[in-house]
């Protein structure tokens, strides 16, 4: 035991075990209620008495896989999903970049400041204004329509242009936040390279792309890696006030669906099927994003 | 066969165990029953049965657990220093019959539906609560659920011993279909209200409007199509731009009890849609799938078309709706007889120059109005609970404050606080209200009211629950628009009623309430499918032959099986 704790890596694992027992509680006890999925559901048994439920076997699996609307939104959740990484990729690192190279302190910080502000609005606020911005009679269809001779569109009920508002609104609202993550990124790569670089004659754009980039690109495959695990997850709050029936073929994900189905029709053993194979298929790509992080960024947690 | 047994096995050890706690009023309760195993075990040995008194207290005080729908609105209307917790309903109600009710939650709206749902699933119900529609899904399915599941009490012998004369009355009026219908196995689990069937879904209209435009009040759909369209090119408001939308409409909703919908436009062409009827062979077919829908989609994708729905409806929910009233833009829409409140009140507010009407949309010489039977709510008792005479006769005392039958009350809603009463206030500590009454209880009172004002018959005829209504009236038919409370009374009694007492009515019935196992998993599915293509044709984005593509994926994707097991579980229904 003795020997044990003077091991110099000891501390750092006890240290773990706050987030272990939080892990242990919050994520892998209620993993339990997973069962449930297999079981037929017995409302008298209570959530807890799952243990003591007939078992279903496969059957609410083969009732999602069957369904032919599963395919619809695990093609909608993929889109959604993808569009929302690549965008949440390339836009904070683009803004982050350009905000380095600005030498007037007090604008960047205003900047900074200004586009992180919506990350703190609810979806709920923000799909009120959004409804009304985007209407018929909104600015958006007023200004399409004065200035371009664009017919006027409904956006929020369109197929065509919901997953583009979604991933475009998103970016709106999220991407000042995910800014500071590189812009920190930034201040970490040593300045004497830059004064190396200076030395032998490197423009501005020579430093970007040979010192600036290749400092942050950890920082980059890092957050890809971890944003891929959520594949799966597109985002329930902010389409959930979005959406209606009309769009259901481009804009009904997983959650949602899971929502209307399980929650408001009280089918609970398919949701929780349905959340499972979520899981599962998450579970694999974070296996495979991570050996990608490491053959391409070099990148290891362990 | 087996669940049944298992079932009654758990309730037996349930009965045992709550008797062991056995007192006075329970044994009364449980005693001269017979006619269940269970509960002959409960009543060897007990106590020789007291007469059973509809409306009498405990000697000692009852606890009992229930839940509450406190929806915020409501609770605006409370008195000053009234609350859901505490106001001279409740309190009656408990001083009366000597109990306590305490909430074990409170939600309203959404959250209300995710937790009665979640109540039932966890197995944590209250001792004594109201079942009513959550959501898309019916009172019956849920009351089905919980006797599937034993989770509530068999209330035959208590009703049949404690039901106030009042009550069985009612329940007569309609020869107990409404008990039959919460009945399962010949034994009653839930106390049901039998309803006013008032739902006719009627045309309100600005009458200014029509007159200004020189235009015939729509009587039929074709005509009801006209006036949308007028409304919509010849601005009726008379501001000069074409700001204003027909129809309005709602499309969050399109075919339920709310205002807004489609549903009477439905009815008019003989189409019934989510709704379960008798088709010519006399099986059960779901109306949605039926070529009248075809028809009458026919005529609303024509109205979308000529622009005289808001071409934005599909987005919108009642609230934003009743904006258009609001603010003038729309004087026409479909609802039931009580809109004059809302959301036609707040257009009456803002524009009290607005002068409203209702009419009937007829079909040939009657007005189709779909139902979904006697009854859509019932008190239930949770399994094991000690008092379930307890419920009965809170439905007694509810029943006799509806009829205006309790001094203490009466006076506060006459003289008292209540006066210039809100029903909406009127609250016993439960979730909801379960007052059986007769199903052309707001017919009669019109006609009390026309022969009135006709000069047959004298005021006297009026009972004592009329009488204020009919004050409303009169004052409005004096002075009018003096007082716009009593306008709006006047609207939703003589125009909204009127339609309702006038009118030969046909009334249809959603032969089934029920649940089947394809249904539950497919109905989403199948529900999210009717709503997107019924959507997509009105739109115009489809067009109206989509409709037979729909009947034939709505077959396949499990709705010939539903129909099938519908159709089964009907006739053993029978």
């Amino acid at each position: 035991m003795a020997k044990l704790l003077q091991k110099e890596s000891t501390h750092f694992h006890l240290m773990l075990l706050p987030a272990l027992v939080l892990v242990l509680i919050f994520q892998i006890y209620p993993m339990t209620g997973i069962v449930l999925a297999f079981k037929d559901f017995v409302p008298t048994k209570g959530i807890m008495g799952v243990w003591h439920m007939p078992w279903a076997g496969f059957k609410y699996f083969r009732f999602v896989l069957d369904n032919p609307e599963s395919k619809t939104i695990l093609r909608n959740t993929l889109i959604i999903s993808f569009g929302k990484i690549i965008t949440m990729i390339i836009f904070p690192v683009v803004f982050a970049l350009m905000l380095n190279e600005i030498r007037l302190r007090w604008f960047k910080r205003t900047v900074q400041t200004v586009v992180y502000l919506p990350h703190f609005l609810s979806w709920v606020v923000v799909a009120g204004i959004l409804k009304d911005v985007l209407s018929l009679e909104g600015p958006v269809n007023w200004v399409l329509h004065h200035w371009f001779g664009v017919e006027p569109q409904m956006f929020l009920g369109s197929n065509d242009w919901f997953r583009s508002i979604i991933i475009s609104t998103n970016v709106w609202k999220e991407f000042g936040f995910s800014t500071i993550i590189y812009l920190a990124a930034l201040t970490n790569i040593n300045p004497s390279l830059y004064e190396a670089a200076e030395i032998d004659g490197a423009g501005r754009f020579q430093k970007l792309m040979h010192i600036t980039l290749p400092g942050i690109a950890m920082t980059i495959a890092l957050l890809a890696t971890l944003s891929l695990n959520g594949v799966l997850n597109a985002g329930f709050d902010q389409i959930f006030n979005l959406y209606n029936v009309l769009v259901y073929d481009t804009g009904d994900i997983i959650d949602t669906y899971v929502y209307r189905s399980g929650l408001m029709s009280a089918q609970y053993s398919v949701a929780t099927a349905i959340g499972l194979l979520n899981s599962v298929v998450s579970f694999i790509l974070v296996v495979f994003t991570y050996s990608m992080a490491y053959r391409f960024a070099n990148y290891r947690i362990f | 066969m087996k669940k049944t047994a298992l079932i009654s096995a758990v309730a037996l050890m349930l009965v045992v165990s709550a008797c062991s706690k056995t007192d006075n009023a329970n044994n009364g309760a449980n005693a001269g029953t017979n006619n269940g195993a269970t509960q002959n075990q409960t009543t060897e040995g007990a106590a020789p049965a007291e007469k059973p008194d509809p409306f009498g207290p405990y000697a000692e005080t009852v606890n009992f657990t229930t839940i509450v729908n406190n929806n915020p609105e409501a609770a605006k209307k409370f008195p000053e220093g009234e609350s859901y917790e505490n106001n001279k309903y409740k309190s009656y109600l408990e001083k009366a019959l000597n109990i306590k009710s305490t909430p074990i939650w409170e939600a309203n709206g959404p959250a209300y539906s995710n937790k009665f749902n979640l109540m039932i699933a966890s197995n944590d119900i209250p001792d004594i609560f109201v079942v009513e529609n959550i959501d898309k899904t019916p009172a019956k399915t849920l009351l089905k659920r919980l006797y599937d599941a034993g989770m509530i009490e068999d209330l035959t012998t208590v009703y049949d011993q404690y039901a106030s004369d009042a009550v069985k009355e009612v329940n007569q009026s309609v020869n107990n279909k409404a008990l039959d219908n919460a009945s399962f196995d010949g034994k009653l689990y839930g106390l049901p209200s039998v309803n006013d069937m008032n739902n006719v879904n009627m045309v309100w209209v600005r009458q200014d409007w029509l007159d200004k435009l020189k235009l015939k009040a729509p009587t039929t759909t074709d005509e009801l199509m006209t006036v949308a369209k007028a409304f919509k090119e010849q601005d009726p408001n008379g501001n000069g731009k074409k700001d204003e939308i027909g129809l309005a409409a709602q499309g969050a909703q399109l075919f339920n009890g709310e205002p807004f919908t489609f549903t009477g436009l439905m009815w008019a062409e003989n189409a019934f849609p989510n709704m379960w009827v008798k088709d010519d062979s006399g099986k059960l077919v779901y109306g949605s799938t039926q070529p009248a829908v075809k028809t009458a989609l026919g005529k609303l994708a024509q109205m979308y078309k000529d622009g005289s729905l808001d071409s934005e409806f599909a987005l919108r929910d009642g609230n934003k709706t009743a904006e258009f009233l609001a603010s003038d833009r729309a004087g026409l829409m479909m609802g039931m007889w009580w809109n004059p409140y809302w959301p036609i009140g707040s257009g009456i507010d803002n524009n009290p120059k607005g002068e409203w009407k209702a009419y009937p949309i007829m079909t040939g010489d009657h007005v189709n109005v779909g139902n979904d039977f006697y009854s859509n709510s019932f008190i239930v008792v949770k399994k094991g609970f000690e008092h379930p005479e307890l419920a009965v006769k809170i439905m007694n005392i509810m029943k006799a404050n509806s009829s205006k039958k309790i001094p203490e009350l009466l006076e506060l809603e006459t003289t008292g606080i209540y006066k210039a009463s809100d029903s909406t206030r009127t609250q016993w500590g439960l979730n909801g209200q379960v007052v059986p009454v007769f199903p052309d209880t707001t017919a009669r009172t019109v006609k009390k009211f026309d022969d009135i004002f006709a000069g047959t018959a004298k005021e006297d005829i009026l009972d004592v629950a009329e009488k204020p209504i009919f004050d409303q009236v009169k004052s409005e038919k004096d002075n009018p628009k003096k007082d716009l409370n009593n306008y709006k009374t006047y609207l939703a009694w003589m125009e909204g009623n009127g339609v309702v007492s006038r009118n030969k009515l046909n009334n249809v019935f959603n032969e089934f309430t029920g649940t089947t196992p394809t249904m539950e998993q497919s109905f989403t599915t199948l529900s999210d499918l009717q709503t997107k293509t019924f959507l997509e044709i009105i739109m115009g984005k489809k067009p109206i032959s989509e409709f037979d593509s729909f009947v034939a994926s709505w077959n396949k994707m499990g709705g010939e099986q539903i129909t099938n097991e519908v159709n089964e579980a009907y006739l053993k229904q029978q």
